[in-house]
């Protein structure tokens, strides 16, 4: 007997004990939908009039749906009836707690693992549980939003239980579950249900769906800016090594100042200019001179001049900053070990996903004053970590300015300071920046792994191409879910030349229906059109279980060898130095006139560093065939 | 009134109040009601019957001719319940679980022979509950007095729901 009994008015119901209401039909719903199961069940009951419904209902009130002791379902209300005024009414109710929306989005956030700390990184040979299965960079910051995006490089789907109303995932493909917030996704329960030849004549129907083609084709692309700056380890002109010159007043002038570009458009600049010491030579140098020096005075038979030389003892210091543009594809091929149903070897491309700025923290949410969508103030707890100012902070104690950001507060009375946020490092994809690659890097690793995941959850869920529904027992159905499995015997799903074959298949949908006094449940699964054959494998590196695959990288083009810019020399050349203008005067009829000719100058070349727009660089991910389940023989 | 006129029938029913010149003649009719039966077939080709035990339930057709006093019919409307113990016995191999309650002293078991015995063939009166499930009607004939009558029922519940 099916009985409806309202919780909030509720007493266990017992074997024919008059607690419940009676329903007159029920009809209770459990289908994959998208990446949620959402069972809900609707059940048409004696009108109890609108004083007595709303006493007893009303929107948001809970009940449980029994078949004599057997709990079938428990929900809220999920909407009101459409007709209140005819002797029976139908109330439909959704088998979700009243928090749902909260309890899906925190057990998605628990499945995000962002950034790992950069003392404890990605390791390919021993991943963090779950670290392959969510990478931040396929994400938008917005991310949490949508609770069901975490799951698409797990082969899962989120399910709601219709009797504990608990969250758990089930898989695409096997029997079983896990909780809601298992990181590593250990399968566990679930049945497989023999149905054989039981399924009721007349109901059973066999579709196809969409089979995967011979190669499906997922790309990423990373786009980032090898980024150099710094300073050369080395003064390229030394203050060890002083420059000797008469016209060192001159020279000091003209010193490199701090900032100036070297050259143009060489991507060096002076960074660091100082004159230490500027010393005068003692001995000062004869030159013989003309008389025209003395105004031709009569008097004088010959003139010498006496200059006296300076040493000019200074640092300069080059500095770089380079930035590269680049970009990588990388194309992952994955082809499906499934029984040809498609005439055709095409190849489909089913995503191109940008990832995120590799060099962007979009892990950490922003500081915010107030929350977006209740519009109140947003209090932060010790240990809460925000970005702020370009800056990634710790909350260290509460803070209680709430108006926009402060690090810490002096108080004016006690003059102490209280500090509120400490500073942390960054968390971002690409730590070193001068790197001039991305995907065969750990870091990389992590993205190409979650992007094989992504592709084999998108081949698995297509390889379970054949749908097949059919009517089976109420009591059959009662025990069945989507977390199970389920072998069926037909003479039409034969393969050519059998009497009768069956299928295998994952449960996406059970319906129970109870109308009078015939009962039935209504099954549909989808099934795997594997092959059996045996897999040519090419060997590689296997994830994931049975995902081998191999990267093809070539070696990056890099026309700058950014790693080794710091130690990169420059050459100093001293144009009209000491020498130079000493030999110049020499025998001048005005020794001085000639010095102040030739300025005594430093001239500093470097190697160009030379900037291209944009450096492409395509990767290759080749995959042995996915193991799809043999559910049926076509 | 000191003369006493006899009951014709051994009929149980106190809703229908069965006296004399009333129930005299009266036939009474049982089948599984219709919701007992939804048969499909399974692949194998199997008859499976979707209905759940609970639709196990008798229909009971009383019908009379000939009586002259009409019999109390007029309260019994549709959805009415009243209890009923035929004035005739069941029948059930003692081998299959006894269907519904006995009225007090009625069961006995006969062989084959119908020689009383522990095994065989348990007879019994049962006590149905009953729920009026179709317009009843009666009709009579001026001339003759003569009532004729029609009750149909169906049991309330099954046993094992208790109450």
């Amino acid at each position: 007997m099916l009985k409806l009994v309202w919780t909030n008015s509720r007493a266990i119901p017992e074997a024919g004990s008059g607690n419940g209401i009676a329903c007159f039909s029920g009809f209770l719903d459990e289908t994959v939908q998208g990446d949620v199961v959402v069972p809900f069940f609707r059940v048409v009951i004696p009108n109890p009039g609108i004083g007595g419904f709303f006493n007893s209902a009303g929107i948001g009130k809970t009940a449980e749906f029994y078949d004599g002791t057997i709990l079938l379902a428990k929900g809220r209300l999920s909407s009101m009836p459409v007709d209140l005024g005819g002797d029976t009414i139908e109330l439909e109710f959704t088998c979700v707690p009243a928090d749902e929306d909260e309890v899906l989005k925190e057990a998605a956030d628990a499945l995000r693992i962002g950034e790992l700390e950069p003392e404890d990184p990605y390791d390919p040979e021993s991943p963090v549980a779950g670290s392959e299965e969510y990478d931040p960079l396929f994400y938008s910051r917005d991310a949490s939003d949508d609770p069901t995006n975490v799951l698409a490089a797990r082969c899962e789907l989120w399910r709601w239980h219709r009797t504990t109303l608990n969250l758990e995932r089930v898989h695409l493909s096997r029997k079983g579950y896990c909780s809601a917030t298992s990181l590593s996704g250990t399968l566990s329960g679930g049945t497989h249900h023999e149905i054989g030849l039981e399924g009721f004549e007349g109901a059973l129907r066999v579709a196809s769906l969409e089979p995967p083609r011979a190669l499906t084709k997922l790309r990423v692309v990373a786009a980032f800016t090898q980024e150099a700056r710094g300073t050369s380890t080395f003064p390229c002109i030394d203050p060890t090594e002083p420059i000797k010159t008469y016209s060192f007043d001159d020279l000091v002038a003209a010193w490199p100042a701090e900032g100036t570009p070297v050259g143009q458009n060489t991507g060096w600049t002076v960074a660091e200019s100082r004159i230490e010491s500027v010393s005068r030579d003692l001995l000062p140098d004869v030159f013989d001179v003309g008389r025209s020096l003395v105004n031709d005075d009569p008097s004088v038979v010959t003139a010498q001049l006496m200059l006296s030389a300076g040493s000019v003892a200074g640092l300069v210091r080059l500095g770089y900053d380079y930035t590269q543009q680049r970009e990588e594809y990388l194309d992952v091929e994955m082809p499906a070990h499934a029984q040809r149903m498609m005439g055709d070897d095409r190849k489909e491309l089913v995503d191109v996903i940008q990832l995120a700025p590799l060099n962007i923290d979009h892990v950490t949410p922003h500081w915010v004053a107030e929350d977006p969508e209740t519009l109140d103030p947003v209090s932060y707890n010790v240990g809460d970590v925000v970005q702020a100012n370009g800056r990634r902070w710790e909350c260290v104690a509460e803070p209680d300015e709430t108006e926009r950001f402060r690090v810490g507060k002096l108080d004016m009375t006690t003059m102490t300071y209280t500090r509120w946020w400490k500073r942390v490092p960054k968390r971002a994809a690409r730590t070193d920046e001068t790197a001039p690659t991305y995907f065969d890097t750990d870091r990389g690793t992590r993205s190409v792994r979650h992007a094989l995941r992504r592709l084999k959850r998108i081949v698995l869920r297509r390889a379970h191409c054949i749908e097949v529904s059919f009517d089976c027992a109420w009591e059959d159905g009662i025990a069945m879910s989507t977390r199970d499995t389920c072998t069926v015997t037909h003479r039409l799903l034969r393969s050519e030349g059998n009497a009768t074959g069956t299928a295998t298949g994952k449960v996406v949908s059970v319906r129970l229906v109870a109308d009078g006094s015939g009962r039935r449940a209504s099954v549909t699964m989808h099934v795997p059109a594997g092959s059996d054959e045996e897999i040519e494998t090419e060997g590689g590196t296997t994830i994931d279980g049975d995902v081998s695959y191999k990267l093809k990288a070539p070696t990056a083009r890099q026309p700058v060898n950014a790693a080794a810019l710091p130690a990169q020399l420059a050459t100093v050349t001293v144009v009209n130095g000491y020498a130079a203008q000493k030999s110049a005067a020499l025998f001048e009829e005005d020794p001085v006139a000639k010095i102040q000719q030739m300025p005594t100058r430093v001239q500093i070349d470097v190697i160009p560093i030379q900037e291209e727009d944009m450096i492409t660089r395509r990767l290759q991910v080749t995959v042995d065939p996915l193991p799809v389940p043999v559910g049926i023989q076509l | 009134m000191s003369e006493t006129y006899p009951i014709p029938t051994a009929l149980i029913a106190s809703a229908l109040y069965p006296g004399w010149q009333s129930c005299m003649n009266v036939t009474t009719e049982y089948a599984p009601i219709a919701e007992s039966a939804n048969i499909v077939r399974t692949w194998n080709g199997t008859a499976v019957n979707l209905t759940a035990p609970q639709f196990r339930l008798y229909r009971v057709t009383l019908s009379c001719d000939e009586d002259l006093v009409p019999p109390a019919l007029a309260h019994l409307w549709p959805g009415e319940r009243f209890s009923l113990v035929p004035a005739e016995e069941w029948s059930e191999p003692t081998t299959k679980p006894q269907q519904r309650a006995a009225h007090t002293g009625t069961t006995r078991i006969v062989d084959a022979h119908f020689v009383a015995g522990t095994s065989g063939r348990r007879l019994y009166r049962p006590v149905l509950d009953l729920v009026v499930t179709e317009p009843w009607r009666v009709s009579v004939n001026e001339r003759t007095k003569l009532h004729s009558w029609q009750l149909v029922a169906e049991e309330y519940a099954h046993p094992s729901l208790g109450a």
